[in-house]
């Protein structure tokens, strides 16, 4: 029987392998072609898709599916055709139990929670690995057995959806603004995977799902492997669970486990082999985005009662096509099958990009704003805009050329109106209104200003969407093209720092930062996430969206010195890509250009954070800004050249992880609210227990921030200099001149520093009394010596031949003797 | 209690002195029983002593045995593979005569699993017993008693069969379940329950007909599910048309049935590997496009209305007749099909190569199989069969319902697991999945005579897949493979 059941693997394999003659990444290309004809369609059918909501919903919604997906493709990949079907239910499970043990009052605080759900994964998923090892039941069967006893055990704990996701996790799942912590805990979760990748284990782990026998006579450690790839899968699937939890904001026995069938056709999507040893986390990613747009463009149109069953169809239909474009795929000429993945996905993009201004461009919509809303109103060209602003509206309108806007304000409104070339505005102002009006040339304004209103017309402005989306093509395109040219791991960092904050600049939903006048700045900022508490985001917005009024709130930063600081950005952003490219880099040497890169980011960051200070920028930015250029610090240190020669380890994961929960711990000191400024709440080190979580809304700017950040960059620059390896060795020679130790070990060394900072700085942000930090460290300390003990197995691993790795062999060699010049 | 062999002299004694004992408690605590249970003194007594003697003649008996052809038990240790750890400790014992103290301590030993596994049961009885009010009733005594007996036969024989382990345990399972069943849960063994079980069994069996022969080429088919719904509510939607014959409408929708299997086998047969996700996308589109054409111009979305001839009811309702006969007749046709396809399976030429195709795709082509003609065949005989499950649950149920195949999604999937068939294909048949099929409605219907809801089935169904498969399913250790 053994026997049969081998030879009846191997006969799938042999087949799957004569279809399948070309690399794992042109399986990429039906993916990328999927994503933007999707995106596509859903820009035309519904084009605030590409808004601050629309995105920021986006993510909300398709964050729990993108991390199952990742945890299905780690246990994909490791072989014996697992597909872990249990992966929908035990989301449930996390969700369920988490919010029971809630309402218990067992666990409230984020890290309890965070705690919870990784631990309850991890068990999981490793019990699942060993009864696949020692019980050698093919995965797919104790799979199933999971989900069926998972799925009685979810109705047994919480018999009926009900209960309620604590207080600090609310605004997570409003989906308001593109920055959430969601994006945070998805970016994390997509980075560590990158990290994953560079690891000896991941090699490993490829070989073992694509040949389990020659893996084991070549020496890997098998069963450790297994375990491994659960282990991080259970964290993922963790991860899923809690962006599932503050997605619904309550507890659903049944709904998690719909993930099941989403989260495998998604891996399928992606191009991962089923039979083990082929996947990317890229795919994987544009799978389940393939998913959430599907739905998303399903649901823009009206098919009446009929609309779950063409959902439905049309999911069927699109997968079975997507399969077999996959088939078809490799019988293209060989011309074909040499497209550059990512050439196909800058083109497509651009592609993609032009359609979606010009639809932007091409909404016609009659807007009727109801009172205290906070609107920014886009008409095109040649658009008859009419817009009418209730009472205390923060309105912006930006007409087009040629537009006949009018405008009625109401009273109290903060009116800001651009309007384009021969642009007939009529200006309605209210009693009382802030009215800001930019016209263009020739453009026939009229501004009727009520009672009291100021009215600082600035005439030739022509700031026009158009010029912001020419520059961004531009840019865009710049940046493809550099980052195909030169890959590598610091520029992409940058690239996407540089791309973070593009975005939180001109799709910011705060109010127009205009000329300052008349801005009624003490309407709080809380406002307009209870006005969209309506339109929730689970069902991505159906139909119909010229009615709806989120719809139309569609943020652009308007304003002159939006458009200085995105040049400013875009020029900062240029310089270190100049500064990154090689030849430039050879000249200047890896440390120092890293220096200049650092301190590039850090300047970036403090001028944000002090522009932000001074009521300039919409409120809200500096915050996250600045955590995006801890991150891109960190990103920096991981990328360095000579840490990727010493990244064989797994080490790098781990401080990859810590500096993770660094920034959450951060994002939690900084309050979920954090963008209100406001007096320092007087938080002391020890007397603070109490205030904990912050109360949304209120004071959170403390000095427990400021705490968590200089303990953050103490990290940050303790593992930079340790990890160098001149630093480290004239430390060595300093200790060992001063106190007579010759044989002084490193080994760790470095781990235990940044141990013990990170947990500082994790405790101080949590304001815990100092004792519990001691404990910490003492613990983590005595579990740190076995954990570096089990890392260091996977240390200088060169499994497979060069072949087989691809470029990346050829990239860290030239890392290796870039860090040798 | 099996004994080892070539028992030495103290292992005789030890024996003899533990049947004595056995047969003491075993009679003893039957006395005691009869006596609360208030039976009369001399039925009592009579049973006592009957039980007494029974078990001390059968334990001497089987003991002597044992002692007296070791070569048979030999001969069925040395079918095990090398590096069990059953017949390790064999040797030892033969060769040193010692008293019987530490002949208790090596028999400790050598069945430590065993008796750690038992004290497990044990404890979880306890546990249950102490958290359960109303536990320890005589009935559930017993039934546990026959419950761990039963296991423990399966376990200790599981290593004497050779070949269809599967159908051994399923067979003892079912056994079991069944006893166990009649004992504890009040009108298990009615005809009615009877009745019922099979009735639900043949809708299962009938899902699963296509799964099996689809499993043992290797791929799997999740289209079924979709296909019953769809042909649930289509096969209502066509009976609502004014002059279409009843009969039509249904052969209609069994060749709908048919060729939606014909095109997820053409379709999947270049993506084996993937067959699963090509059937669930197929799947999907059916179950949304037959939703689509049939709630077009009602009000009632998803579901449709109308009636049901009274053959197609009668075929597969509670109450159906056949032939006169006070059962109804879909038992019956899913016994002829069953019997039809095992036999054919063995002993025609399509079957045999089945297994071939399964087994080996190159030797299969050295025979000059066509694997696209088996592949398409076998999804094509799946929709045939989901297409007919469906129908014939509109019988039974009466109105058209799209989510009628639910759970049919994972139980085809864990009937044909559970029966031993073996996913990578090649070894299996309908025979084990009919065995499946009864073990899991069995379990279902005693779960629910025991009071578990759907949520409590769905664990214990969860729990118990995974030791069941693993007294049969195991692949060898990686070692073995190279």
């Amino acid at each position: 029987m053994a026997q049969a059941a081998l030879a009846g693997g191997q006969a799938i394999g042999a087949a799957d392998f004569a279809v399948a003659p070309s690399t794992a990444r042109t399986y990429l290309l039906v993916p990328i072609l999927l994503l933007f004809a999707l995106l596509v369609i859903a820009v035309l059918r519904a084009p605030n898709l590409i808004s601050n909501v629309g995105i920021g919903s986006a993510i909300i919604v398709s964050a729990p599916l993108i991390l199952a997906t990742y945890s299905l493709t780690l246990i994909a990949m490791a072989g014996r055709a697992g597909v872990d079907l249990s992966i929908g239910p035990l989301i449930g499970f996390i969700n369920v139990s988490l919010i029971q043990l809630y309402a218990a009052d067992v666990i409230a605080s984020p890290f309890a929670f965070f705690a919870y759900a990784i631990i309850v994964g991890i068990l999981y998923q490793v019990l699942m690995g060993l009864i696949i090892i020692y019980v050698r039941v093919q995965p797919i069967i104790v799979a199933l057995s999971g989900f069926l006893a998972l799925v009685g055990l979810n109705l047994v704990i919480l018999p009926r959806p009900g209960g309620v996701a604590p207080e600090w996790m609310m605004p997570w799942g409003l989906g308001t603004s593109i920055w959430s912590p969601i994006l945070v805990i998805l970016v994390l979760a997509t980075g560590a995977w990158f990290l994953l990748t560079r690891t000896a284990f991941f090699d490993h782990l490829r070989l073992m799902g694509s040949d389990e026998r020659t893996a084991y006579t070549a020496g890997v450690r098998i069963n450790i492997v297994r375990l491994g790839a659960h282990v991080i899968a259970g964290v993922y699937s963790a991860l899923a669970a809690l962006t599932f939890t503050s997605l619904i904001s309550s507890g659903d026995p049944t709904q998690g486990t719909t993930y099941t069938l989403m989260a495998v056709t998604a891996l399928v999507l992606g191009g991962t082999s089923l039979a083990g040893g082929r996947g990317s986390i890229i795919g994987s990613l544009l799978g389940a985005l393939n998913i959430y747009l599907i739905t998303y463009v399903l649901s823009t149109f009206n098919f009446g009662m009929v609309q779950s069953f063409v959902t439905d169809a049309a999911y069927g239909v699109v997968l079975v096509v997507s399969l077999l474009l996959t088939l078809a795929l490799p019988r293209l000429p060989a011309a074909v099958q040499r497209v550059s993945p990512f050439a196909f996905f800058v083109v497509l993009g651009i592609v993609a990009f032009s359609v979606l201004l010009h639809a932007k461009d091409e909404i016609v919509a009659p807007v009727a704003t109801p009172g205290s809303g906070d609107f920014t109103v886009l008409g095109g060209d040649d658009s008859g805009l009419t817009v009418l602003g209730g009472d205390d509206s923060g309105l912006t309108v930006l007409g087009g050329d040629d537009s006949g806007l009018t405008v009625l304000g109401g009273d109290d409104s903060g009116l800001t109106v651009l309007g384009g070339d021969d642009s007939g505005l009529t200006v309605l102002g209210g009693d009382d209104s802030g009215l800001t009006v930019l016209g263009g040339d020739d453009s026939g304004l009229t501004i009727l200003g009520g009672d009291e209103s100021t009215t600082p017309a600035a005439p030739s402005a022509k700031a026009t969407p158009l010029v912001y989306a020419a520059l961004t093509i531009v840019i865009a395109v710049f940046l493809i093209y550099l980052l195909y040219r030169h890959p590598s791991v610091p520029l992409f960092a940058f690239v996407g720092i540089i791309l973070l904050l593009v975005l939180g600049l001109s799709l910011h939903d705060g109010r127009a930062p205009g000329t300052g006048a008349g801005a009624s700045t003490e309407r709080p900022g809380t406002q307009f996430v209870f006005y969209f508490e309506a339109s929730r985001p689970e069902a991505p917005m159906a139909g119909d969206f010229s009615g709806s009024t989120d719809a139309s709130h569609r943020a652009a930063a308007p304003a002159v010195r939006g458009l200085l600081l995105l040049t400013g950005t875009v020029m900062l952003a240029s310089l270190l890509i100049v500064i990154a490219l090689p030849k430039v880099r050879t000249r200047l040497g890896n440390t120092h250009l890293l220096f200049l890169l650092a301190l590039g980011a850090a300047a970036l960051g403090i001028l944000i954070y002090a522009s932000g200070g001074a009521e300039v920028l919409p409120g809200g930015l500096y915050i996250e800004a600045y955590g995006a250029i801890l991150l891109g610090a960190i990103v920096l240190i991981a990328s360095m050249p000579r840490v990727q020669a010493r990244m064989k380890d797994l080490t790098f994961v781990l401080l990859a992880i810590l500096c993770g929960a660094l920034l959450i711990a951060t994002w939690f000191a900084a309050g979920p609210d954090g963008d209100t400024v406001a007096a320092p709440s007087g938080a002391t080190f020890a007397a603070t227990p109490a205030a904990w979580p912050p109360p949304s809304g209120q004071a959170v700017l403390s000095e427990t921030f400021y705490g968590a950040v200089f303990w953050v960059m103490l990290a940050a620059g303790a593992i930079f200099l340790v990890t160098l390896p001149r630093i480290g060795a004239r430390i060595r020679s300093y200790v060992a001149l001063n106190t007579g130790v010759k044989a002084f070990s490193w080994t760790g060394g470095f781990i235990v520093i940044a141990a013990v900072l990170a947990l500082g700085a994790m405790f101080y942000a949590a304001s815990l009394p100092l004792w519990k930090l001691g404990v910490a460290i003492v613990a983590a300390s005595v579990v740190g010596r076995y954990a570096w003990r089990f890392l260091l197995r996977y240390r200088g691993g060169e499994m497979l031949p060069a072949a087989h790795r691809g470029p990346r062999v050829r990239r860290s060699a030239h890392a290796l003797t870039g860090a040798d010049r | 209690m099996n004994g080892s062999p070539g028992m030495s002299r103290a292992a005789h004694r030890f024996y003899k002195w533990l049947g004595l004992i056995v047969a003491v408690l075993i009679s003893g605590a039957g006395g005691i029983l009869g006596l609360v249970e208030d039976v009369p003194l001399q039925h009592v007594i009579f049973y006592t002593a009957a039980t007494f003697a029974l078990v001390l003649w059968g334990w001497h008996h089987f003991s002597v045995r044992w002692i007296y052809e070791p070569d048979a038990i030999a001969l069925d240790n040395s079918r095990e593979g090398p590096g069990r750890d059953a017949d390790r400790p064999a040797a030892p014992l033969r060769e040193e005569p010692e008293p019987g103290t530490s002949y208790v301590r090596a028999l400790l030993i050598r069945h430590r699993r065993t008796i750690v596994g038992i004290v497990i049961l044990l404890l979880a009885y306890l546990g249950v017993g102490a958290t359960v009010d109303g536990f320890f009733t005589v009935a559930n005594v017993i039934a546990s008693l026959i419950l761990a007996a039963l296991l423990a036969l399966a376990v200790t024989f599981n290593r004497y069969v050779a070949e269809n382990k599967s159908a051994f345990i399923g067979m003892t399972a079912l056994i079991g379940l069944f006893i166990v069943g009649s004992i504890v849960v009040d009108g298990f063994f009615s005809t009615i329950n009877m009745k019922s079980m099979l009735v639900f069994a043949a809708f299962l069996g009938l899902a699963c007909l296509g799964q099996t022969l689809v499993v043992l080429l290797g791929g799997l088919d999740l289209s079924i599910p979709f296909i019953i719904g769809s042909a649930n509510i289509g096969l209502m939607y066509l009976f609502g048309f004014e002059g279409l014959p009843n009969w039509i409408a249904v052969i209609c929708i069994l060749i709908l049935g048919t060729l939606i299997g014909l095109v997820t086998g053409f379709l999947s047969f270049r993506l084996q590997g993937q067959a699963l996700i090509v059937s669930l996308g197929v799947g999907f589109a059916v179950a949304g496009g037959t939703q689509i054409v049939t709630s077009i111009g009602t009000r009632y979305a998803g579901n449709v209305h109308g009636a049901v001839p009274g053959w197609l009811t009668n075929i597969a309702a509670m109450n159906g007749t056949t032939f006169g006969l006070n059962f109804p007749p879909i038992i019956l046709i899913w016994a002829a099909i069953a019997v039809l396809l095992i036999v054919a399976m063995r002993n025609t030429v399509y079957g045999r190569a089945l297994y071939a195709l399964g087994g080996s795709r190159t030797a299969a082509r050295r025979l000059r199989i066509s694997e696209r003609r088996y592949w398409v065949g076998v999804y094509t005989i799946s929709g045939f069969f989901a297409a007919l499950t469906g129908e014939l649950l509109l019988g039974w149920s009466g109105s058209g319902f799209i989510g009628v195949g639910d759970p049919y999604l994972f139980t085809t999937l864990a009937a044909v697991v559970i029966g031993g068939t073996s996913l990578l294909g090649g070894w299996g048949g309908y025979g084990y999945t009919v065995i499946g099929v009864l073990v899991l409605q069995v379990l279902t219907s005693f779960l629910v005579g025991l009071g578990l809801d759907y949520e409590g089935q769905q664990f214990i169904f969860g729990l118990l897949i995974i030791p069941l498969v693993a007294l049969y399913a195991r692949s060898p250790h990686i070692r073995s493979q190279i």
